[in-house]
C-alpha cells in the first residue's frame, strides 16, 4: 500500500502542476543555458574584436609618431653647422651648440640630443637639466644609413628610446643626430581608446625580451610569450583568465600588446543570467500556479462527481453535482446526474416494493405467529386434555385387569391387556409429537459436542432397555461437532434407537457411527445392517406417522426421524439415508451446511400436525 | 402414614377416582378433602366453611374451571395463614412453561401423572411417603 504523501502525489490535482513546472523548468534551463552561451561567446568574439581593433589603433598611432619623430629631428641634419661639425675636426663650438639647443627644444620629451660621427666619436652632447643620467650608446639601427629608433630602455621605472637620424652629404653618410626620449608620452591616447572600447585593457610597449612600458612608465611585461600575429591569446594569471593581441611597429623594434580580463569581458553574460535566473523561477513558479489551479478546477469538479458518488453508493440517493458547464466535465456531470435520477428512481421503485413486501410479510408473520399460538394451545391441550382419558383408559382397565380378573374368561382378558396397550402406543405417540413440536419451538444454544461419547452412552443405554446384547456397536472416536447437545442427544437418539430397532432380531447385528469428509465439512453416518428398507419408499422416511414396516414387525411411532430430520434442519444440515433390503440401512447428516435457523421454527406444518 | 388431610384438587371425575384407587392401593388412609375447581379449593382453604385444621399437603391439578391451579396456588403464597402450606403439582402438562411458574409462585414439587396406573400408582405412593411422613412440617402457628 502507498504511503499516504506518495498517493496524494499521484494525484492529478499535485501531479498536473508538478509536471508543468518540471517542463517548464526543463525548458527555461535549457533556454537559460544555450541563451548564456550565445550571449557569452558573442561577447568573447566582440571582445576579440575590440583587442586587435584597439592593438591596431595603438598600432595606427605610434607608427606616425615615430616618422614624426624623423621628420622633427631630421630638420636639423641640414644645417651647416651640424654637417660642418661632423666633418671638421673634433671642436665645439658655440654655434653648433646653439643648433642642438634647439633640437632639445624642438621635442618636448626631448632630454639629451648628442652628434656622433660616422666613425663613432661624439662631437658635441647638450643635456636638459632634469635629464636621466644614462650613457647613450650606439644601437644597430645607425648602421642602415636610415632614419632609425632604438628599442625601449628603462632607467629606474622611466623608459626611453632614442631616435636616430643621418648627416649625409651626398650619398655619404658622414654622422648621426641621436635625441633621447622619454617614453611617457603616449599613455593618455591609449587610456582614451581602451576606455572607449568599454575594456579596462592594458597596453605592453617594448620588445619581446623587455623591458617594457605602458607609454607612462616601466612595467613587467606580458605573462606568455610573444605572439605577434596580432591574433587573439587567452591566457591564465594568478588573477584570472586575461584575453591578449600582440603586433610589431614595422620601421621599429617595438611590439605593442594590449590584453583585458577575461572575467570584464563575461561580467556582461553573467549580468545577462542573473537576470535569467529569477525571470526563469517567476515563469516556472507561474507555470507551476496556474497549472495548479487548472488541475483544480478539473479535480475539484471531479472530486464533486467521486463524491457525489460515494453519496449516492452510502444511500443518499438524492445528492447531484453541478451541472451546465460547457465542457467535458459538464457532460459528465451531465451523465452523472441522469445515472442518479435513474438509480434514485429504481431505488425508491425497489423501496415501495420492499415496503409492499415487507407489509405482506409482516401480515403472514401475524398469521404465522397466530397459528403459532393456536399451535401451543393445541400442544398444550394434547399434553392436558388427551392424556387424562388415556389415563383413565389404561387406570380402569388395569383395575379391573386386578380386580376382577377371576370373573372374567381369557377372551375377555386379552381384550383388556389390548386396551391397556393400546393406551401405552397413544401415550408414546402423543409423547413423541410434543417431543417433536418443542424441538421446532426451542432455542438452539451452540456447544462443542463429543458425538463419539454421546453415542456411546447412548448405545448402552439403549441396548439395555431393548435386549439388545450380542450386538456390535462400532463407533468411530473423536467425533466432535458443533450444536445444541440436548437437540442433537435426542437426534442421535433416535437414529440410534432405530438403528437397534431393525437389527435387534438378527445374528450377528452391528452397527457403526462415524464420519467421513465431503469437502465442505464432515458427513456424520449411523449404520446397520439389519432389515433395512426399499429405497423407493425413501421419500417417506422423514415425515411424520409414516412407518416402512408394519407395526407388528418393529414397534415405534413413526416420528422418530421426523424428530431427527427437523433437529437436524435447525442446524442447518442434511439428512439422508441408503439402505436395501435385508442388507441394512445408512442415515448420513450434516451439520450447518447451508444456513443456521437459530431462532425457533415460525410454524411447523399444518398437515403433520393434524396426523 | 401420618396425620394430617390432604387437599385434592382434580376436576376430572376419573383422575379423582384413579387417585382415590392409588391411595388405597398404597393404603394412604388420611382424610381426603377434594375440591372439583380453584374456586372450590379456594373456599376449602379460606371461605367460612374451612375445615379447623388445615391440610397438611395439598394436591393441586393445574388445568382447572373458574380458577386455574396457578391462580390458585399465587392465593395460597399470598395468605399469611397458607404461606408455608406444602403444595405439590400434579398434573398431567409436561409444559416447560407450566413448570417453570409452577415453582416460580412457590410449588413445593411438581409431579407429572403418568398414564400407566402402575406409575401413577407408584408416584402416589412415593408423594404420600415423603410429605406425610418423612417431611417434617412446621408447627402450626396458634
Amino acid at each position: 500500500m502507498a504511503l499516504p504523501g506518495v498517493r496524494r502525489l499521484r494525484r492529478i490535482e499535485i501531479r498536473l502542476p508538478l509536471s508543468i513546472v518540471a517542463v517548464l523548468a526543463l525548458t527555461v534551463g535549457a533556454f537559460s543555458v544555450m541563451a548564456y552561451r550565445e550571449v557569452r561567446d558573442s561577447a568573447l568574439l566582440a571582445a576579440e574584436n575590440r583587442l586587435t581593433d584597439v592593438a591596431r589603433r595603438i598600432h595606427d598611432l605610434l607608427q606616425p609618431a615615430v616618422e614624426e619623430r624623423y621628420a622633427e629631428t631630421g630638420a636639423f641634419v641640414d644645417r651647416p653647422e651640424v654637417v660642418a661639425a661632423v666633418e671638421a675636426s673634433p671642436d665645439s663650438s658655440e654655434a653648433l651648440d646653439a643648433v642642438l639647443r634647439e633640437v632639445l627644444a624642438a621635442g618636448g620629451q626631448v632630454d639629451r640630443v648628442t652628434l656622433w660621427r660616422r666613425d663613432g666619436d661624439r662631437v658635441a652632447e647638450v643635456i636638459r637639466d632634469s635629464a636621466l643620467v644614462a650613457d647613450s650608446s650606439r644601437f644597430p639601427e645607425w648602421a642602415s644609413g636610415l632614419p632609425a629608433v632604438s628599442g625601449i630602455r628603462a632607467s629606474g621605472d622611466v623608459a626611453w628610446y632614442e631616435v636616430a637620424v643621418p648627416i649625409t652629404r651626398g650619398d655619404v653618410t658622414t654622422g648621426v643626430l641621436v635625441e633621447r626620449r622619454s617614453a611617457g608620452s603616449g599613455g593618455a591616447g591609449f587610456r582614451f581608446i581602451s576606455g572607449l572600447t568599454g575594456m579596462n585593457a592594458r597596453l605592453f610597449v617594448g620588445a619581446p625580451t623587455g623591458p617594457w612600458t605602458d607609454l607612462t612608465r616601466v612595467v613587467e611585461g606580458p605573462p606568455i610569450a610573444f605572439v605577434e600575429s596580432g591574433e587573439v591569446t587567452e591566457y591564465r594569471q594568478a588573477d584570472g583568465s586575461w584575453l591578449g593581441a600582440g603586433l610589431p611597429i614595422e620601421g621599429t623594434p617595438w611590439f605593442i600588446w594590449v590584453d583585458a580580463p577575461r572575467g570584464l569581458v563575461l561580467a556582461r553574460p553573467r549580468a545577462f543570467l542573473e537576470r535569467m535566473i529569477p525571470l526563469g523561477i517567476a515563469v516556472v513558479l507561474l507555470g507551476g500556479l496556474v497549472g495548479w489551479l487548472l488541475s483544480r478546477s478539473v479535480t475539484r469538479r471531479l472530486s464533486q462527481v467521486s463524491f457525489a458518488a460515494s453519496a449516492v453508493a452510502g444511500g443518499d440517493y438524492g445528492r447531484r453535482v453541478p451541472a451546465g458547464s460547457p465542457d467535458e466535465l459538464g457532460e459528465l456531470a451531465d451523465a452523472f446526474n441522469v445515472m442518479a435520477d435513474r438509480v434514485e428512481a429504481s431505488h425508491d421503485r425497489l423501496e415501495r416494493l420492499v415496503a409492499e413486501r415487507t407489509a405482506a410479510l409482516e401480515q403472514h408473520a401475524m398469521h404465522l405467529e397466530a397459528s403459532n399460538r393456536e399451535l401451543e394451545a393445541f400442544s398444550y391441550s394434547v399434553s392436558h386434555d388427551l392424556r387424562s382419558p388415556l389415563r383413565a383408559l389404561h387406570g380402569f382397565s388395569e383395575g379391573l385387569l386386578e380386580d376382577y380378573a377371576a370373573s372374567l374368561d381369557e377372551q375377555g382378558r386379552d381384550d383388556l391387556r389390548r386396551v391397556c396397550a393400546a393406551a401405552n402406543r397413544m401415550n408414546a405417540l402423543i409423547d413423541s409429537m410434543l417431543d417433536l413440536s418443542r424441538i421446532s419451538r426451542a432455542e438452539i444454544a451452540l456447544h462443542d459436542v463429543d458425538l463419539s461419547v454421546m453415542a456411546g452412552e447412548l448405545g448402552r443405554e439403549l441396548s439395555e432397555e431393548r435386549d439388545g446384547a450380542g450386538l456390535e456397536l462400532s463407533i468411530q472416536p473423536g467425533l466432535h461437532a458443533t450444536g445444541d447437545p440436548h437437540l442433537l442427544r435426542i437426534a442421535l437418539k433416535n437414529l440410534l434407537d432405530n438403528a437397534l430397532k431393525f437389527t435387534a432380531r438378527r445374528e450377528g447385528g452391528r452397527i457403526e457411527v462415524g464420519a467421513r469428509e465431503n469437502g465442505g465439512g464432515p458427513v456424520f453416518f449411523v449404520r446397520d445392517n439389519g432389515a433395512g428398507f426399499d429405497m423407493e419408499h425413501a421419500e417417506k422416511l422423514f415425515a411424520p406417522f409414516q412407518r416402512l414396516h408394519r407395526v407388528d414387525e418393529f414397534q415405534g411411532t413413526g416420528i422418530g426421524l421426523a424428530t431427527v430430520q427437523r433437529v437436524i434442519r435447525r442446524h442447518g444440515g442434511r439428512i439422508w439415508a441408503e439402505a436395501e433390503v435385508d442388507r441394512g440401512a445408512t442415515f448420513y447428516f450434516t451439520l450447518f451446511e447451508g444456513s443456521l435457523s437459530l431462532e425457533p421454527e415460525a410454524a411447523m406444518a399444518g398437515a403433520e400436525s393434524h396426523g | 402414614m401420618g396425620e394430617g388431610a390432604i387437599l385434592l384438587v382434580e376436576d376430572n371425575p376419573d383422575d379423582l377416582e384413579l387417585t382415590r384407587r392409588a391411595f388405597r392401593k398404597v393404603e394412604l388412609r388420611n382424610e381426603v378433602r377434594v375440591a372439583r375447581d380453584g374456586q372450590e379449593a379456594l373456599d376449602a382453604l379460606f371461605g367460612p366453611d374451612r375445615a379447623n385444621e388445615p391440610p397438611a399437603l395439598v394436591l393441586l391439578d393445574l388445568n382447572l374451571p373458574r380458577v386455574s391451579g396457578l391462580e390458585v396456588l399465587r392465593r395460597i403464597r399470598a395468605d399469611e395463614r397458607t404461606r408455608i402450606l406444602p403444595v405439590v403439582i400434579l398434573t398431567s402438562s409436561r409444559e416447560e412453561r407450566d413448570l417453570v411458574e409452577g415453582y416460580r409462585l412457590g410449588a413445593n414439587s411438581y409431579v407429572w401423572k403418568p398414564v400407566v396406573f402402575d406409575n401413577f400408582v407408584d408416584a402416589i405412593r412415593q408423594l404420600g411417603l415423603y410429605w406425610l411422613l418423612l417431611n417434617e412440617r412446621p408447627p402450626v402457628e396458634p
